[in-house]
């Protein structure tokens, strides 16, 4: 007799999931569905499409070569939100500035990779997977991060992607996230009973139909509890009137259902502000501030919520100097946030000098994987060194 | 004979698929993969007309199109102009001769109804697009425009300008089968495309590289064929190069006269000489024969064939033709890794599933449904277009697509479909979506534009007018929809009774065999059809229908057949072509 093969045990624990889920599984705040345990500690991923301009959204007011580079889009110093002699945070950020005063917010300055790359999308690739090689070098982070953890032992709530875009970082062939825009729309809302009795019969195939009927299973296996977690979901936080706000409120949902969710990630595009910078990133500085702020005391009503760490990152920041058309081009290094209830706030790493320039970009301080390396430890087991390859220090911003 | 020597045999091998000397096994499999392909899909007559075609008589047909390419659409109103002609027309109307300025509510009542004008013609032009997938003559133009449409992208949500986009839209239907290098011409002075990626704002003094980058890493060469010194120099040769009230325009106080140097080659360049010191470089056309390779192939081509297919590019001097031509007449186009093998895109999905059933589906519900299942067309994703394959499969979109079918085939109703209130779902939104940046962003393009917006005060005001407009827009929009509920009395009636009872199927096993044959695109193994079986029997069963009763025109085995091909169309194996 051989061994079960990985896809046999796979396969039959999203039967069984399945067939639990089916059973009307509805997630209480006492109760822990699904595989969820109460040390479950998640990671929230924020990722800001387009390339952030981190000048802007931690000013270097005190830097007179900032104002010397920035005329258009510059922030004066009457305008930041002081956090020191040197830096205030974008004037939209009130909200965050609070939570850093009272010590849950962890500005990460300067973070980036060596040889940096100005493409959108090579740069993705190297965040998406904690690697120079990009998608040469296999699964996203996260799914690395699975395999790492968890091994064969496969739960289909274990990562979800919430709104649409879904990022490298979460691909996985073992551990595939969910993921959904509109959660009332998550499921099938006729046929679901045949469609499991053809997968329990169908015979293998390779490639893209195998792809297909393991996304179908993991879509059986997690209708149910994702789509009443989130359409039940009760909240007195007012989170803003738009798509970031909702897709976060989703998020608290997964987080405080106790589903047994440990990695979710949302998305905020519209970053690549080539001109008219100064308005369109206050805009989305405010929704940043907003719908963050919100999330962050949301997650204060379970004990999952409480130990979540949200980190918002980008794929780079912008050049130091401005274009003719009151924006920025694409740049290299740039700040990250850390929050959440276990978060020690404050400023982390060195401001990256605006004179010593890599082509007229930021040359980064802090590897962004010590930041990925540290949110591991805090919520993982497994060893950093497993995921990403090499072993980064921590920062130190968990307490 | 003699005996060649095992190495020498094996270097002949290696140089002989350079020539396709073996022929296509040209059959009904090989005709509807073309279809599938060069087109959108097709019934089973349509397959069997081109193999009775011929190969080459058909790949001739698909390049001779229609002449319809400009007559049926054209765009009523050009905002920008059209805003002017009604100020000034209310101006004089309404306050004579007088130099006076509109009042603020004159003026949102104005910005609203252009606003409003301007995403009901970009409605109409997406209907009239889907309607020429699912039933023009002139498929493979338009399979083409979908391509460009992803490659060189811009958004409605950045340009804000159904005419522009429009305008754009309508350059790869009418290149998009001709010459490349003439397209990225084109494409470079295209107002949509100036503004999109900014080069409207590229000037000498500070130079906006956006377009500059994305030219080279996306459009012609390809990530890492290329310097930050080459976008740099590049930007500079584009300089002035800007658009006025919706034309290009060459500003020469703007450009940069002085010496570039690209990819190696140092001169006085301007933007035509950067684009084809690009087009010319070695990068290039292997770069553009492996995105169309993979665009119609579905699958990563190997470096030899990418070789082959850039050398018939330059051969052609980048006209796209003859590669196209190339392709499908090439055995290897028609190989088990390719066959059936890919992942029907959202369009492909609808429009194919809508082209099998022979069906005329409201455009208005293929455009949200391919929203709703990623591809919103002419608001790509970003600036890389759609990334296509596996990208599209999600959880989340392989049950909605299960549920698009069944409202299709007037199983699911829209009712249920949209059993919540999608107006509260700010990432649903088929015709105007981020409401709020739109309207704001509109409010400051009126601004530059004819001062519709006299002051700050009246922004905020003027925002949440025309968010509540759009939600008004978006529930008429939806409201057509829910309306149509069962929508057989669009166009002809689906029925597949008749398709069985044509067939002569009798036997639940024969019932299967046609219906799966007619929906889906590959070929479902036995295990699979052996379940579908037993699924339509316990149907017809609990039909009371006695097996053969299938291709009886009954109360009972439409009803019935509609429930089964909703099962097939949701399965895993629906969702490749």
């Amino acid at each position: 007799m051989t061994l079960p093969s990985r896809a046999f045990d796979r396969r039959a624990f999203l039967a069984r999931a399945g067939a639990l889920s089916g059973l009307s599984v509805l997630p209480s705040f006492g109760g822990a569905p699904c595989g969820a345990r109460d040390d479950d500690r998640a990671l929230v991923l924020i990722q800001l499409s387009g390339g952030n301009d981190g000048l802007s959204m931690v000013v270097p007011y005190g830097d007179d070569v900032y104002h010397a580079a920035r005329k258009s889009t510059r922030w004066k110093a009457d305008d930041v939100l002081k956090l020191d002699e040197y830096r205030g945070l974008n004037p939209a950020l009130g909200r965050l500035r609070e939570r850093y005063d009272n010590g849950g917010l962890a500005i990460v300055e300067g973070a980036g990779y060596p040889q940096p790359n100005r493409s959108h999308f090579k740069s993705l690739e190297i965040w998406h997977t904690a690697d120079a090689g990009g998608r040469n070098a296999g699964d996203g982070w996260i799914g690395k991060l699975c395999a790492a953890e968890f091994g064969n032992d496969v739960a289909p709530n274990r990562v979800v992607h919430v709104g649409s875009n879904m990022p490298y970082s979460v691909q996985s062939t073992a551990h595939p996230a969910a993921a959904f825009t509109a959660p009332a729309g998550y499921r099938w809302i006729k046929n679901a009973d045949s469609l499991a009795e053809l997968d329990r019969n169908a015979t293998g195939r390779d490639g893209a139909l195998a792809f297909l009927r393991e996304m179908t299973r993991d879509a059986r296996a997690s209708s149910a509890a994702l789509r009443s977690a989130v359409l039940r979901y009760r909240t007195e936080a007012d989170y803003p009137d738009d798509a970031f706000g909702e897709n976060l409120r989703a998020a608290a949902a997964l987080v405080n259902g106790g589903l047994g969710t440990r990695v979710i990630s949302v998305e905020l595009g519209g970053f690549d502000t080539h001109n008219a910078q100064r308005d369109r990133h206050q805009d989305l500085m405010e929704t940043l501030d907003g719908g963050l702020t919100t999330f962050l005391d949301d997650l204060q009503r379970s004990e999952v919520g409480r130990r979540a760490i949200v980190v918002v990152f980008s794929e780079f920041g912008r050049r130091v100097a401005e274009n003719g058309s009151g924006g920025t081009d694409h740049g290299c290094a740039g700040p990250m946030f850390v929050a959440g209830g276990r978060v020690a706030g404050g400023v982390y790493g060195a401001h990256p000098s605006l004179v010593e320039l890599d082509e007229g970009d930021l040359v980064f301080t802090t590897d962004f994987r010590r930041v990925y390396a540290e949110a591991i430890r805090g919520c993982f087991a497994c060893a950093p060194e497993r995921v990403l390859g090499g072993t980064y220090a921590s920062l130190g911003f968990l307490a | 004979m003699h005996r060649i020597p095992l190495f020498l045999a094996v270097a002949a091998v290696a140089v002989q698929p350079l020539v396709a000397q073996e022929r296509v096994d040209w059959n009904a499999r090989a005709a509807e993969h073309l279809i599938n392909r060069a087109g959108f899909g097709a019934t089973p007559e349509e397959v069997e007309r081109a193999v009775d075609l011929g190969l080459e008589a058909y790949v001739d047909e698909l390049f001779r199109g229609d002449d319809h390419i400009h007559e049926p659409y054209y765009t009523r109103v050009r905002r920008r102009g059209a805003l002017r002609d009604r100020l000034a027309d209310m101006e004089s109307s309404e306050m004579g001769a007088v130099d006076m300025e509109l009042d603020d509510e004159s003026r949102r009542d104005l910005a609203r109804e252009i606003r409003r004008d301007d995403y009901d013609q970009l409605r109409d032009f997406l209907s009239w697009w889907v309607e020429r997938m699912i039933e023009g003559d002139d498929p493979l133009r338009e399979r083409m425009t979908l391509f460009w449409h992803g490659h060189f992208t811009s958004s409605m949500d950045d340009v804000k300008n159904s005419h522009e986009m429009i305008v754009q839209n309508q350059l790869f239907r009418t290149h998009g089968l001709g010459s490349f290098r003439q397209l990225v011409h084109e494409i470079a002075r295209d107002p949509a495309m100036l503004e999109y990626l900014d080069n409207d704002a590229n000037r000498s003094k500070k130079p906006n590289e956006n377009f500059a980058r994305e030219l080279m890493e996306l459009f012609t060469l390809g990530e890492g064929h290329y310097t930050e010194d080459d976008v740099k120099e590049a930007a500079r040769a584009f300089t002035g190069w800007t658009d006025d009230d919706g034309r290009f325009r060459f500003s020469r106080r703007d450009h940069d006269y002085k010496q570039k140097t690209v990819l190696g080659v140092t001169g006085l360049l301007d933007g035509d000489d950067v684009i084809d010191v690009l087009i010319d470089s070695e990068h290039c056309a292997p770069f553009l024969a492996r995105k169309l390779l993979v665009w119609f192939e579905g699958a990563e081509p190997s470096d030899e064939r990418v070789e082959r297919y850039a050398e018939v590019l330059c051969e052609a001097d980048f006209e796209v033709a003859p590669l196209l031509r190339a392709l499908f007449i090439d055995p290897a186009f028609y190989r088990d890794e390719v066959l059936g093998a890919r992942i029907a895109g959202p369009i492909d999905f609808l429009v194919g599933t809508a082209r099998r059933l022979d069906m005329e589906p409201p455009p208005a519900l293929v455009l949200l449904g391919s929203s709703m299942l990623g591809q919103r067309l002419l608001f790509p994703p970003n600036v890389k277009g759609w990334e296509g394959g596996r990208a599209w499969i999600t959880t989340g979109t392989l049950m909605q697509r299960g549920n698009l079918a069944g409202v299709l085939l007037g199983e699911v109703s829209m009712d249920d479909f949209l059993d919540y209130d999608p107006l509260e779902d700010p990432t649903l939104n088929p015709f105007g979506d981020s409401m709020e940046a739109a309207s704001a962003g509109e409010m400051g393009a009126m601004d530059e534009m004819g001062e519709v917006v006299a002051s700050d005060e009246v922004d905020a005001d003027a925002e949440q007018n025309a968010r509540r407009e759009e939600r008004e827009r978006e529930r008429r929009a939806l409201g057509e929809l829910r309306g149509l509920r069962r929508f057989d009395h669009v166009g002809r009636r689906i029925n597949l009774t008749a398709v069985v009872r044509d067939a002569r199927a009798e036997s639940d096993a024969e019932v299967v065999e046609v219906l799966c044959e007619r929906l889906l695109a590959i070929e479902a193994d036995a295990a699979t059809k052996a379940s579908l079986v037993e699924v339509l029997r316990a149907d017809r069963e609990a039909s009371g229908l006695a097996e053969g009763g299938s291709s009886q025109r009954t109360w009972a085995s439409e009803p019935m057949l509609r429930r089964f091909a909703h099962v097939v169309l949701s399965l895993p194996e629906a969702q490749l072509h």
